[in-house]
């Protein structure tokens, strides 16, 4: 019936949209309301724990959309569900990249203080925040997430988890910029 | 539900913008990056998937098959925007993994990691990101934040403070 159709992928369209508000749903729970992930050192895993916690309410909401739906072809099932987790995976990236740019971004600092100050005083904020403690407080950040260690006065390669990343951001810095910026 | 052909629709549109993408910023980087990245990643193909809602195929709208491949085009779309800063300000986070890596077994000192960044740059830089992105200008011999500038230091302060944090240390 085309009306039942209509119901179907409406229901399915408005799952889609309620699962971008779950990592944030999550994190808020974890961090403000269970004071889980507060510390310095852990911040950046908050968006991480909630994205995987969040996969819970999202099957829920996708087994229930089959249950009142009688969702019964087995394709169907599985490219419904391989479409939402890759959008909900692709949003949660989205997501924790947001929260790493309020956590670590210069830009964002620089905005926000100034913002906070009324004022934007540039050679003051050089001033107090020099380039030895922005690489401090990175290299503490790779510490504590063990993506680095520290032996006898040198750091060494850790768990490692960034280096993908850190290999494909510099060699899409090398394709869209190969002059530089 | 026509699900796998608008996965493969949409990833091809997020390409083919890629693809655009590069073909510009390579040929000359236009002021107000980010704007231009959702113009062309998320507005362009937008209006694409409208023109051809409004007079194309009607196989190509139904059972919801150009919304889930508009969807599908900007989730890619977006992942891709959030992970441009990174890749233009060349990310130091990274740099100091991948450097560590590339020096191994002997790894790095903390002033070698520091001598991987010129002094200057490391603020100047983000500052003159932030005043070619029209976000702070300078006016009446001084610097401000522009009314997109104070949105989005509002939206970050509101933003943590929904979770109870500080503000980060940048």
């Amino acid at each position: 019936m085309p009306g039942e159709m209509t119901a179907v992928r409406n229901f399915f369209i408005l799952l889609i949209l309620l699962s971008f508000l779950i990592p944030f749903a999550i994190q808020a729970i974890l961090v403000r309301f269970l004071g889980l992930y507060r510390e310095k050192a852990l911040r950046q895993k908050g968006p991480a724990a909630a994205t995987l916690v969040g996969l819970l309410p999202l099957g829920g909401l996708f087994l229930a959309w089959l249950l009142v739906f009688s969702v019964r072809s087995a394709a169907e099932i599985f490219w419904s569900g391989f479409y939402l987790s890759g959008v909900y995976l692709l949003i949660a990236y989205v997501y924790f990249h947001v929260f790493n740019m309020s956590e670590t971004a210069r830009r964002i600092r620089i905005l926000a203080q100034s913002h906070r100050e009324g004022k934007v005083v540039k050679d003051e904020m050089i001033q107090d925040y020099s380039p030895e403690q922005m690489i401090d407080l990175r290299v503490e950040r790779l510490e504590a997430l063990g993506e680095i260690s520290l032996r006898e006065g040198r750091y060494l390669p850790g768990r490692m988890r960034l280096l993908p990343a850190a290999k494909l951001v510099f060699f899409l810095r090398r394709v869209i910029f190969p002059n530089g910026r | 539900m026509p699900i796998p052909c608008a996965i493969a629709w949409g990833t091809a549109g997020f390409l083919a913008a890629f693809l655009l993408h590069v073909l510009v910023w390579r040929r000359a980087k236009p002021p107000r990056e980010m704007m231009w990245l959702v113009i062309i990643f998320i507005l362009l193909p937008g209006a694409v998937y409208l023109l051809i809602w409004l007079v194309g195929d009607p196989a190509f709208t139904r059972g919801g098959f150009s919304l889930l491949s508009f969807i599908w085009l900007a989730a890619l779309s977006s992942a891709y925007i959030m992970t441009y800063p990174p890749i233009q300000a060349g990310c130091p986070s990274l740099k100091i993994v991948l450097k560590i890596h590339q020096n191994r077994p002997g790894g790095l000192s903390l002033k070698e990691i520091n001598d991987l960044f010129p002094r200057q740059a490391m603020f100047s830089d983000r500052f003159d990101d932030l005043v070619e992105d029209g976000l702070v200008s300078w006016e009446y011999d001084t610097w401000g934040i522009t009314g997109t500038g104070r949105l989005v230091a509002r939206f970050f302060l509101a933003y943590r403070r929904l979770l109870k944090l500080p503000l980060g240390e940048g």
